[in-house]
């Protein structure tokens, strides 16, 4: 029998409730209230978010943040730092109780299995990518999708974002790249190295069009069957009490 | 404070911040787009690097165990690039 998920499908909330609710799903998790579960988000207002180990004021320029309205936020998984426009990206996270067959041990291993959802997505909208070890999903060479996953509570979370529009100017005006990585790859150009599903297929396709993709690609990828749901309400009580003691807070967002 | 970078070739960027005193490790943050797990290691790894002199053999002996006491694994970077960034920060 194919195994079901809990999906739930695309929401909209602001970048502490989306961080927040992740960790709630968690928590359900642990406490066997809860089970594995896929959700899509986008983030209004349009936020960025940075690594765990990532220092705020390094990565982010936050007084232009700030000035445009864009939320800032620190996840609990590592990686890098990522600018969530709600125009112009689906974000997944997939929670599973530790030991579950789609979250092997081995975490590169589990990179690459659960990033079969997404390659699986990209590949309905006629998209040739495949997964690129560490955290990435890339096609003709560039990264189309970053993943990043952390273990704790008994589960393994990944969430990620897939790239319908890049606006490379603005992206460079919330971050602050370091050179150094940009040389490493040998190509200062950005665009050489990061695409968009509407860089490769046209302005035309909409954010439905990418959550129909990205519901038949974890369907398809993982062999699991997605159950729409809701949030419990316990969960819901989690997410606003981490909301506010957490991810909202100064000592969350710039401990680092 | 001195600080450093350094691109790991194919792996992720770490970053440290460091004081010292008496040619010892004051303080040191490593931040960076690396995964830890489980990741509050990371703090475990910079408390076990106060005190120790900036030289590579006792600044990896001291990474090594913060990791393996923790069960942890660096992805995207080793402890030896870790001590990398941390000498670099001194040259």
């Amino acid at each position: 029998m194919i195994e079901e998920f809990r999906f739930l499908d695309l929401q909209t909330h602001d970048a502490f409730y989306n961080m927040a609710t992740d960790e709630a799903i968690m928590l359900a998790i642990k406490d066997g209230d809860s089970p594995p579960t896929l959700r899509f988000y986008r983030w209004n207002p349009s936020a960025v978010s940075i690594g765990t180990f990532q220092s705020m004021k390094e990565e982010v320029d936050l007084d232009f943040c700030e000035d445009r309205g864009i939320d800032a936020i620190r996840r609990i998984t590592g990686g890098g730092a990522v600018y969530h426009d709600y125009e112009g990206e689906i974000t997944y996270s997939i929670i599973l109780p530790r030991g579950h067959r789609l979250a092997p041990e081995d975490i590169l291993e589990s990179y690459r299995v659960l990033c079969q959802g997404i390659v699986k997505g990209l590949e309905f909208l006629g998209i040739d990518a495949e997964f690129k070890p560490i955290n990435d999903i890339i096609t003709g060479g560039k990264k189309i999708s970053g993943n990043a996953q952390t273990r704790r509570h008994s589960c393994v979370l990944q969430h990620g974002t897939t790239l319908l529009d890049l606006d490379v100017e603005l992206m460079f005006s919330i971050l602050k790249v370091p050179q150094e990585k940009i040389s490493d790859k040998m190509i200062a150009d950005v665009k050489q190295r990061v695409t968009s599903i509407r860089d490769i297929l046209g302005a035309e396709v909409s954010v439905q069009d990418l959550r129909e993709a990205l519901q038949y690609g974890f369907t398809e990828g993982l062999g699991i069957a997605l159950i729409p749901g809701t949030l419990s309400d316990e969960e819901r009580t989690t997410a606003e009490r981490l909301v506010v003691d957490k991810y909202r807070t100064d000592d969350w967002n710039l401990s680092r | 404070m001195r600080t450093a970078t350094y691109k790991v070739p194919g792996g992720k960027l770490i970053k440290v911040k460091l004081s010292l005193k008496d040619d010892r490790i004051d303080e040191v943050i490593i931040t960076g787009d690396f995964f830890l797990h489980p990741e509050y290691c990371i703090g475990e790894i910079e408390s076990a690097l106060t005190g120790s002199k900036m030289d590579s053999s006792e600044l990896l002996a001291r990474v090594d165990k913060a990791l393996h006491s923790n069960a942890a694994q660096l992805i995207g970077a080793s402890a030896s690039d870790i001590v990398h960034a941390i000498l670099s920060a001194v040259e």
